[in-house]
């Protein structure tokens, strides 16, 4: 009985010194679960974007969709103004008007807050143009959203008051 | 067969819908003498355009401010008017669980503008996006020219600053308006006047 002797098993370093050693990975498909979860994200997104976005208020889930319906572009909150510094040069206050509209270089900030309670956010507002002349901002207190929203026939409050006379409406 | 409402008390002569008003802001007078004087603005304007005026309106707010102003203007036009969808949110179900929809013109121009001078007539302007859609797909047509007139400007809101807004009527307050065209769900649009709508009828 004569061995049969196997050849040697080659170092790493001598293949790849040859170049024999390439990393050879297939094409990579992607599992048909994964394109068939993308594809619905896609189609989800396009059906219903807001779903994605999560939006501090309701309020401004309307306002999104109002602008949406009257096909105006809009982005959420995507960026933010440094408004005052630490005395380090770390920003100590900074301000992200909720939407950007880039057909109109506009941003629209909304309040749902009364009245009263709104001048913290006229403070940030007022610093805002001082720092930032060159932006246009619109600030939409909660009776512009009140009178705006009822023109599409949402209430920024879940409660309707019966009118007197008790027309209902 | 008899008349079910009360005696018109003067000019609040809707008197099923006067209590919800809280204020008469412009009369009927007012109104009228407004709008001629925007005729007469606008006749001037266009004077020399000959029969290639346009002046359409998007319904239904718009209707009495457009038969009133057609017939202030001294000029051989052409009018029409224009319906789109407006937006009707579905009540009971959270905004972000509804499929968002888009604007859609019901009922399109039937006269092309294509080349000629238009003037779009509005009842209010607000944020302006309704105007924007329309001002947008018109410019599609490539009219020769292209001018708002509205009768109530509010600029406080406006989102759209970039419309052609060349002649308004007056400047809308801070308030809810209805009347001469402007409605709260539906109603109030056929009151002569315009008034302030009450607070908590809108709103908590």
């Amino acid at each position: 009985m004569t061995l049969t002797l196997l050849t040697p098993i080659p170092e790493q370093t001598a293949l790849l010194a040859e170049g024999k050693l390439t990393a050879r990975i297939t094409k990579f498909r992607p599992i048909s679960g994964l394109t068939r979860t993308r594809g619905l994200r896609k189609k989800k997104w396009r059906s219903n974007p807001y779903q994605f976005v999560r939006f501090a208020h309701p309020v401004e889930a309307e306002f999104a969709k109002v602008l949406t319906y009257y096909r105006v572009r809009w982005l959420y909150e995507p960026h933010q103004f440094p408004l005052d510094w630490h005395p380090d040069g770390t920003v100590a206050r900074m301000f992200a008007p909720d939407f950007y509209l880039p057909e109109f270089d506009l941003y629209a900030e909304l309040t749902t807050q009364k009245q009263n309670l709104v001048t913290r956010k006229n403070a940030k507002l007022r610093r805002l143009r001082e720092l930032y002349p060159e932006i246009n901002i619109r600030l939409f207190y909660r009776k512009d959203l009140q009178r705006l929203l009822a023109r599409f026939g949402i209430a920024v409050s879940s409660q309707i008051v019966t009118p007197p006379g008790g027309l209902a409406l | 067969m008899s008349n079910v409402l009360p005696p018109p008390p003067g000019d609040l002569s809707y008197s099923a819908l006067s209590p919800l008003i809280s204020k008469v802001l412009y009369s009927k007078e007012n109104i009228a003498s407004r709008v001629s004087e925007l005729g007469r603005q606008i006749t001037a304007d266009y004077a020399g355009v000959g029969r290639d005026l346009v002046v359409f309106g998007i319904l239904k707010g718009v209707l009495p401010f457009q038969a009133d102003l057609t017939r202030a203007i001294d000029l051989p036009l052409q009018t029409d008017v224009m319906t789109i969808s407006g937006y009707r949110p579905e009540n009971g179900q959270a905004p972000e669980r509804r499929p968002p929809g888009v604007v859609r013109i019901t009922k399109d121009l039937d006269i092309p503008v294509s080349g000629r001078h238009v003037l779009i007539v509005e009842d209010m302007v607000d944020t302006g996006l309704t105007l924007n859609f329309i001002a947008r797909m018109i410019r599609q047509r490539q009219p020769a020219s292209l001018a708002i007139a509205t009768l109530f400007n509010r600029e406080a809101n406006r989102l759209a600053l970039n419309l052609p807004i060349r002649y308004s009527g007056f400047d809308a307050p801070d308030d809810f308006l209805v009347g001469y065209g402007l409605d709260y769900r539906e109603l109030f649009r056929n009151l002569p006047y315009v008034g302030i709508l009450k607070k908590e009828i809108y709103s908590l």
